[in-house]
């Protein structure tokens, strides 16, 4: 299932029959401390989400700081508990499990966090934390061990020299090899990767990016790939979800989401992210949203976006509006297309390309 | 945007600014002889990544780099014509805050928790101005009010949590900007900010920098804000500035590998499918710096001249280059 036969062909994802992870309804919340006597109050960090993720595939998560997310990405592998909703991977009600079984599980789907300096064990040789996901879930020991270890290291880049160091003598870009290593360590069949490149310079980030690339295509695993930078996203994903104030407001594929998305606020997201071209970035005209993210422990009413959205109407602010198909694949949850059918003209973003 | 040709007065003028750190017991320089200008009313971005002496830079330029573990060994920092190097400690806080002021990334930190924001940014005014509590107070409202922030009167009395992040990166630049500096210093002020809040935040720069003629110097890593804000761009690595030029000029025509290098890298610019172009290798450590051209172990297109420390010299006028090859190379932006 390889990528890289016609470059230019946005490649669909490889399965169109069941998918690998089927998300159904999933609601997150925490409670919030409060003063001792003060009435409990939950913050909904998800509010029913509903996704899929094909074999092989990618989906990208996009949102700001608070919009969900990364509670979303922990939804998925069961390390947070679910208020409601169905998570299902690769047949298994993920929801459903419990302790062991749950542990159990884990060798199925695995994490890659943004900061690997302190995902890592800094008291730990690299070589260590990478065989020990391999000592829980399997029976290999001794020099069979070090063997996977070091194969491990060398599929992420990494010579085996290095098994022996601490996580201090890498620079960042090397961490996340060492903490990619570590997930793909099992086979998983999911890898949620929770801004894993976010952290990177420029010139690393790349690298890592290519890696997961050339994992994905040569294992099949899929992506659930968390991240707030819409060019990562463009490039890694076939499909992008965004979110905001824990709503799934649109979903879609890559190419259809960047050049003519259909909520407003993924207009407003596009319309945010400069572009590394001074005359294309000086010649856009572009809306700036006014405001901030509400406080999520007291969201409006209504559609979430509906205190920042420009082309806000009356039923925005006491109805939450119901998932529509878009034209050209994926849902979109808003008002404006529930009403008349079609956004109206200058919803697409200027010079987004 | 700012007109690059008029003679005007330079805000700030760096002339061959060094430092070093003390790492592993001994000297290690990780500024480079680094100079630069920026008129009132325009935007230089310093753009590198980290460990590439962006962010120390600028410290020196504050006078904030500390003995015993630091030291500037040469330079000048001119600020309005006072060299700010040569000013007693005391005369030098004088000028910080008031004639040169900085915005950090991360403004939880660099705001006091205990204290009201109005009350911090009074604080500063009567320190530089000297005027009554009174008319401090009443200066920082009218400075929270100019960046933005609602019911500024009121929100001065708050305290720094109980601002968004977005809102306190406002209330650092209203702080910095509450005595009218010449001179703005911004760290990536944008980095810890969400992109529709980060999009405000380069629309407020922009606007203070023009009402209030500052010039402003804009240290960032990302080259879409570069390409938002700046008006002439700076590019550093390994300690040493590489190539400096006017922002069209040099997205239209980078003459350093390494330049061409960050441009090819950005992720917009590739095709999905299609793999990342990225530079290999890892930027040098300070302590083990390569003998010639610094970003020589990682370039494309590395000779064997490039063993020699290339000087930073002009390939046409405005627009510098530390590539020996600059000459013969044709490299391509991102476009």
């Amino acid at each position: 299932m390889s990528l890289v036969a016609d470059p230019t062909a946005p490649a669909s994802p490889p399965a169109a029959q069941a998918p690998l992870l089927d998300v159904r309804n999933l609601s997150v919340s925490f409670r919030l401390r409060s003063a001792p006597f003060a009435p409990k109050r939950r913050l909904r960090a998800v509010d029913d989400a509903s996704f899929t993720i094909g074999a092989g595939e990618t989906l990208g998560l996009v949102g700001e700081s608070g919009s969900g997310k990364s509670t979303t990405g922990r939804g998925v592998l069961g390390l947070v508990r679910a208020d409601s909703g169905v998570v299902q991977l690769a047949g298994t009600e993920v929801t459903a499990l419990r302790g062991g079984d749950l542990r159990r599980f884990r060798r199925h789907a695995q994490m890659v966090f943004q900061d690997p300096y302190s995902s890592l064990d800094p008291s730990a040789q690299v070589g260590d934390s990478v065989a020990e996901p391999l000592k829980v879930h399997t029976d290999l020991r001794g020099q069979a061990l070090q063997d996977r270890v070091g194969e491990l290291f060398e599929r992420v880049g990494l010579g085996r020299q290095h098994l022996r160091r601490y996580p201090y003598e890498f620079s960042g870009g090397q961490r996340q090899r060492i903490a990619i290593a570590r997930a793909i360590a099992l086979r998983p069949k999911l890898v949620v990767c929770d801004e894993a490149v976010s952290a990177l310079d420029v010139s690393t980030q790349n690298q890592v990016i290519n890696l997961l690339e050339d994992l994905r295509d040569a294992d099949g695993t899929s992506y659930l790939f968390i991240s707030h930078d819409l060019g990562v996203v463009r490039h890694i994903a076939h499909r992008v979800a965004v979110m905001y104030l824990g709503r799934l407001v649109e979903i879609g594929p890559t190419e259809r989401l960047f050049a003519a998305p259909a909520h407003p606020y993924t207009v407003a997201l596009l319309d945010a992210s400069p572009v590394p071209d001074p005359v294309v970035q000086r010649s856009r005209t572009r809306t700036v949203l006014e405001g901030d993210l509400p406080d999520p422990s007291n969201p409006p009413p209504g559609c979430p976006f509906s205190t920042r959205c420009p082309s806000v109407m009356d039923v925005c602010r006491q109805v939450m509006p119901e998932p529509v198909a878009v034209a050209g694949g994926g849902v979109v949850r808003c008002h404006l297309h529930t009403a008349g059918g079609s956004a109206p003209a200058g919803l697409v973003p200027s010079g987004a390309g | 945007m700012t007109a690059i040709a008029a003679p005007a007065t330079l805000a700030l003028d760096v002339e061959d600014l060094s430092v070093e750190f003390v790492a592993d017991r001994r000297w290690v320089r990780v500024v480079d002889g680094v100079s630069f200008s920026v008129r009132r009313g325009e935007t230089l971005a310093v753009v590198g990544e980290s460990g590439s002496g962006k962010s120390v830079t600028n410290l020196a330029v504050m006078g904030l780099i500390n003995a015993p573990q630091g030291r500037i060994t040469s330079g000048r920092v001119l600020l309005e014509g006072t060299d700010l190097r040569a000013l007693e400690r005391r005369a030098l806080e004088d000028v910080r805050g008031n004639r040169i002021a900085m915005v950090f990334q991360e403004p939880m930190t660099s705001l006091n928790p205990a204290y009201r924001v109005g009350d911090q940014i009074a604080e500063v005014v009567r320190r530089h101005r000297g005027v009554s509590r009174s008319a401090a107070r009443a200066r920082a409202v009218e400075a929270l009010d100019h960046v933005g922030i609602p019911q500024a009167s009121s929100r001065a009395r708050a305290y720094p949590h109980e601002f968004s992040g977005g809102m306190r990166q406002r209330v650092m630049i209203a702080m910095a900007i509450a005595c009218e500096p010449a001179v703005l210093v911004a760290d990536e002020p944008t980095t810890a900010l969400d992109v529709t809040i980060q999009a405000q935040a380069l629309d407020l720069l922009r606007q203070m920098r023009d009402d209030l003629g500052m010039a402003l110097v804009f240290i960032t890593h990302d080259l879409a804000v570069v390409a938002d804000i700046a008006d002439r761009v700076m590019v550093m690595y390994g300690g040493q500035a590489v190539e400096t030029a006017e922002v069209h000029e040099l997205f239209a025509h980078p003459r350093h590998p390494y330049t061409e290098g960050l441009m090819r890298s950005m992720p917009q610019v590739g095709l999905r499918g299609r793999r990342l172009a990225s530079i290999p290798g890892q930027p040098p450590r300070p302590t083990a710096l390569p003998p010639g051209c610094r970003f020589a172990p990682r370039c494309p297109y590395a000779l064997p001249k490039c063993d020699v420390p290339p000087p930073l010299v002009d390939v046409v006028p405005g627009h510098a280059t530390r590539c020996v090859r600059a000459d013969e190379l044709v490299l391509r932006g991102p476009r």
